[in-house]
């Protein structure tokens, strides 16, 4: 009973004395506030450090927005956080609204059905007794663009149910942002391949310089390297009788179709065209492919989301959900000739947009079942130029996320690596010092030996080494070349006090009562260093963070966690050395832990030494 | 025993120490799991003619220990441990490390010829002297002014800068003086990188020196204030405790100057450790040198070593160890020898 009321008294006793002083006071803070971090990364950061994509790439901290520079930064702006409907979307009071271009197209919300579990969907109805037809349905929400700047990057996605039946009812869906005040501005993303996309008749044609016009009607011959034709009459309009979609490509010297069923061509590649290119075209006759224009985008060979085979739709039931996304290859392709992001092209200013679907019905026959598509699934995601506490990285993903992760693996190496070096550093010095001879002056020229071999250039080509024998595990490998290679001063330490201690007469005492040498270690000596031990761990902390950082740093550390040092890394390899969100926390922190470290080692060492209260 | 005896023993001890390196060099790189077959990357070096592969790689082998001849049906016969470190070992002395798996060139070649030695001593010998003269002088000042405001500000900073991870600090002075200051200023390499044609490069010493030194300031920079706060600390130290002697009292008791009693009297006396400190610190400065290297692209040892990871460059990484460690070894034997040499106030065991 006693014993713990002794033991709690001695541990608040030296908790006082200890934080009598501020130095340790201010370390134990920064530490908690570490090992806090450290500890509860995953409930503090919904995000992974490296693969959620949170925002747009190397955007700053969104505080940076409240200072002059940074009053153009945008936001993330989701409408809605979980895709799906989860209650009906055509009731009043929603933002949504539906629209059809014929009475026999009908939306309703089904509870039951929905390619999210749990919730719902919109379906749209089209009856089809009336006969063939082309029906398009608009479902379609309003939101604020609050930034006065653009975003850096868009993702619309959505989930569409399509009924069997093809080829004779071919369903296809666009999904469309538009700029609600602008006549004009339409963002309007399709598939080329399903949709018959051209410019209203009277409309002029592009003054874009990338595109260039020949004239059908007189010159009608293909000459080899020559751009597109596509203006029949030479009036610079799109009008009634000329058409302007290519089926398949002209072989050289090839007569030009007058066919209406041509499609768009990329203009800018003369002579060496494939059949997925896109072209631009200029709507409102300003000579540049500007906010107020329309992108058609064609299929590109690679894998991008950007458009989708919707029509017809092959196979019935629910569709992976599709997606496009403003990082798109095509996209890229085509608007950044011009040095514009299609993100930044749509959202110019403070606005109000409306994003949405169309969906098109094309009934070939009269039947007495009625058709429906169900949509799901819809979200417009719009990614800021400003992100979090500190940012984002060159990929879009979260700083401070790998901040509080990185303080996971940095803290572990360090006090695990540490712990190994003073254990073996104890063990070293306590058998030399005890067992003295031949024991003693073997270990202690074998510790001077590594005591001079410099450290960093040994524990490069150790990990080195070692790193692809331990292959994943690569973390381990440095926590145990650290650990391994840092008991040498502890060691040397641990001896000169053993020896001092082994000449005290209770040492003595112990021996003329009959102890072995095994038992005056570790019951008498061993407790005369216990504050020694805290002491030189408190201090052999840092440097192992520092090893640990300076080798993750070299690209010697593990590639699938993310250190400190190895954002460091990262920031170095990706030549991002000028995104000082990025550059400054992961240092600042590593300084921070060492120097707290390094305070509650003295404070500890003032504790466990009175004599060197005086000399501060 | 007097001095002879003492160096003697140092010799001897120094004469060990590099035996041990040796050894050591070998157990990590040919018997640790990890490099073995490592010289079959040479193979993959597109300088050597396919024709001259097989008798390239047999050579590389033959040297390594790796490869003790052929037997009747032309199988390679692999040398015992033993044989193999025989040979390594007169490799090493005889410093024949071998061919780089980057260049296939012989790694002496690499290190001198290329300019890579001098581009090292010249950024450590630049930001030694540096950071020594800062160091010891404004330790001095933190000891004239004990307890002082400029006292602790400067005990601070110093253990600050002494304590930042060196990479970040040199990621920091970037991003301050290019990214922020000048961004014309250049961030990495040693010379303008069109210098290497020669009809680019300028001819006159008064073109070169300048643009040189322009690129020499961050490395040398961030190297001084990795250096100078071990330097004022000690400095520091040993100023307090030469302040507390009592030939300093006898010294400003005759009325000497304060000026002729620091620098004279206290200095003179508290200098020897600096000194053999600044030796004994070589380890310590190769370390902080490879990192900056690299963040900077020096293009120096240190550089070239971070280079030989990327790489898997083996033969160059056995070599960058061995003389870096032999340096160290070096430096330390010169700092003992300094310190027997200089004060005879040493009694030797």
């Amino acid at each position: 009973m006693t014993d713990w009321r002794f033991t709690l008294h001695r541990m608040s006793g030296f908790l006082r004395t200890l934080f009598g002083s501020k130095m340790a006071i201010a370390g134990l803070i920064i530490l908690i506030v570490y090992t806090f971090l450290a500890v509860g990364a995953n409930v503090i950061t919904p995000y992974d450090p490296e693969t959620s994509i949170v925002a747009g790439a190397y955007a700053p901290p969104s505080w940076y927005r409240y200072l002059s520079e940074g009053s153009a930064l945008s936001q993330n702006v989701f409408l809605q956080q979980s895709p799906g409907f989860f209650s009906d979307p055509l009731q009043s009071g929603t933002s949504w609204s539906f629209a059809a271009s014929d009475p026999r197209v009908t939306a309703s919300y089904d509870p039951n059905f929905s390619y999210v579990q749990g919730g719902g969907s919109v379906r749209v109805t089209l009856d089809r007794i009336a006969g063939p037809g082309n029906y398009t349905a608009t479902f379609k929400t309003t939101f604020d663009w609050p930034y006065p700047g653009p975003p850096a990057r868009l993702i619309a996605s959505l989930a569409v149910n399509a009924p069997a039946g093809s080829p004779e009812l071919p369903v296809s869906a666009t999904l469309f942002v538009e700029r609600i005040s602008g006549g004009y501005a339409k963002w309007n993303l399709t598939d080329p391949t399903s949709t018959i996309v051209r410019p209203a008749f009277g409309s002029l044609l592009s003054k874009d310089p990338l595109i260039t016009y020949y004239r059908t009607g007189t010159n009608a011959t293909w000459v080899p390297g020559e751009p597109v034709i596509y203006d029949s009459n030479g009036n610079g309009k799109y009008d009634t009788g000329e058409t302007a979609i290519v089926g398949s490509l002209p072989q050289k010297g090839a007569t030009l179709s007058t066919d209406p069923n041509l499609k768009y061509i990329d203009t800018s590649k003369s002579g060496n065209w494939t059949a997925v290119d896109s072209v631009v075209y200029d709507s409102n006759g300003s000579g540049f492919f500007d906010a107020a224009d329309t992108l058609v985008a064609g299929q590109s060979t690679g894998n991008n989301n950007l458009s989708w085979s919707s029509y017809p739709f092959t196979t019935p039931g629910w569709q992976s959900p599709r997606s496009l996304d403003s990082n798109s290859g095509t996209l890229q392709q085509v608007v950044q000739k011009r040095g514009l992001n299609p993100a930044q092209l749509i959202f110019g200013s403070k606005d109000q947009y409306t994003f949405g679907v169309r969906v098109t019905i094309n009934s070939a026959l009269s039947s007495a079942t009625p058709v429906n598509v169900y949509l799901d699934n819809m979200n417009l995601k719009i990614y800021g130029t400003s992100f979090g506490l500190l940012g984002t990285d060159y990929q879009g993903a979260d700083v401070w996320s790998q901040l509080i992760y990185g303080a996971r693996i940095s803290l572990m190496v360090g006090l695990l690596s540490a712990f190994i070096g003073i254990l073996l550093g104890l063990v070293v010095g306590l058998v030399a010092g005890y067992l003295g001879k031949v024991v003693d002056e073997v270990l202690m020229r074998f510790t001077d030996m590594l005591l001079v071999i410099p450290g960093l250039p040994l524990l490069i080509v150790l990990v080195t080494v070692l790193g692809g024998a331990f292959g994943s595990g690569r973390t381990l490998a440095l926590i145990l070349v650290i650990g391994f290679l840092g008991w040498m001063g502890f060691a040397r330490v641990v001896r000169s006090q053993v020896l001092s201690l082994k000449e005290r007469p209770f040492v003595e005492a112990a021996k003329a009562a009959g102890a072995g040498s095994g038992h005056i270690t570790i019951r008498h000596i061993l407790p005369n260093i216990v504050g020694l031990i805290y002491v030189n761990l408190a201090l052999a902390v840092p440097g192992a963070i520092l090893a640990e950082a300076a080798l993750s740093f070299l690209g010697l550390g593990d590639v699938s966690v993310l250190s400190w040092g190895r954002m460091l890394n990262l920031v170095e390899t990706t030549g991002s050395q000028k995104i000082w969100w990025w550059v400054i926390p992961p240092g600042l922190s590593i300084a921070l832990v060492s120097v707290a470290f390094v305070m509650i080692g003295f404070s500890l060492d003032t504790l466990f030494n009175p004599r060197l209260r005086q000399r501060i | 025993m007097g001095l002879r005896g003492y160096l003697v023993k140092r010799s001897i001890n120094t004469v060990i120490l590099i035996l041990f390196v040796i050894t050591l060099n070998f157990v990590i790189f040919e018997l640790l799991p990890g490099t073995q077959g490592s010289v079959a990357g040479l193979a993959e070096n597109p300088k050597i003619p396919p024709e001259r592969k097989q008798q390239f790689i047999d050579s590389e082998l033959t040297r390594y220990g790796l490869l003790c001849g052929y037997d009747s049906n032309h199988n390679p016969i692999p040398c015992s441990v033993w044989e193999r470190f025989g040979k390594y070992f007169w490799a090493m002395v005889t410093f024949n490390f071998g061919n780089s798996f980057q260049t296939g060139d012989p790694i002496t070649q690499d290190m001198i010829q290329s300019g890579r030695l001098a581009n090292t001593l010249l950024l450590i010998g630049v930001s030694s002297v540096i950071a020594l003269a800062l160091g010891i002088f404004l330790g001095v000042i933190s000891a004239k002014k004990r307890g002082s405001f400029i006292d602790s500000t400067m005990v601070t900073t110093s253990l600050v800068t002494f304590s930042l991870p060196t990479f970040w600090m040199a990621m920091v002075l970037v991003l301050v003086f290019v990214f922020w200051l000048n961004p014309t200023w250049p961030a990495s390499g040693v010379t303008p990188a069109n210098w290497i044609d020669p009809k680019l490069a300028p001819t006159s010493i008064w073109q070169v020196i300048p643009v040189r030194l322009q690129y020499l300031f961050l490395p040398a920079l961030t190297l001084t204030l990795f250096q100078y706060g071990g330097h004022l600390l000690l400095t520091r130290a040993t100023m307090l405790e030469a302040l507390s002697e009592d030939y300093i009292t006898t010294a400003r008791a005759k009325g000497l100057p304060e000026r002729t009693v620091l620098y004279k009297h206290a200095l003179k006396n508290a200098s020897l450790p600096i000194v053999t400190s600044a030796a004994l610190n070589f380890g310590f400065i190769l370390s902080g040198a490879i990192i900056t290297e690299t963040v900077f692209a020096w293009d120096g040892l240190g550089y070239w070593l971070y280079n030989a990871i990327n790489w898997k460059d083996i033969p160059v990484m056995q070599a960058m160890f061995f003389i870096i460690a032999l340096c160290v070894i070096v430096a330390n034997f010169g700092a003992d020898v300094l310190y027997g040499l200089l004060d005879p106030r040493i009694k030797y065991e």
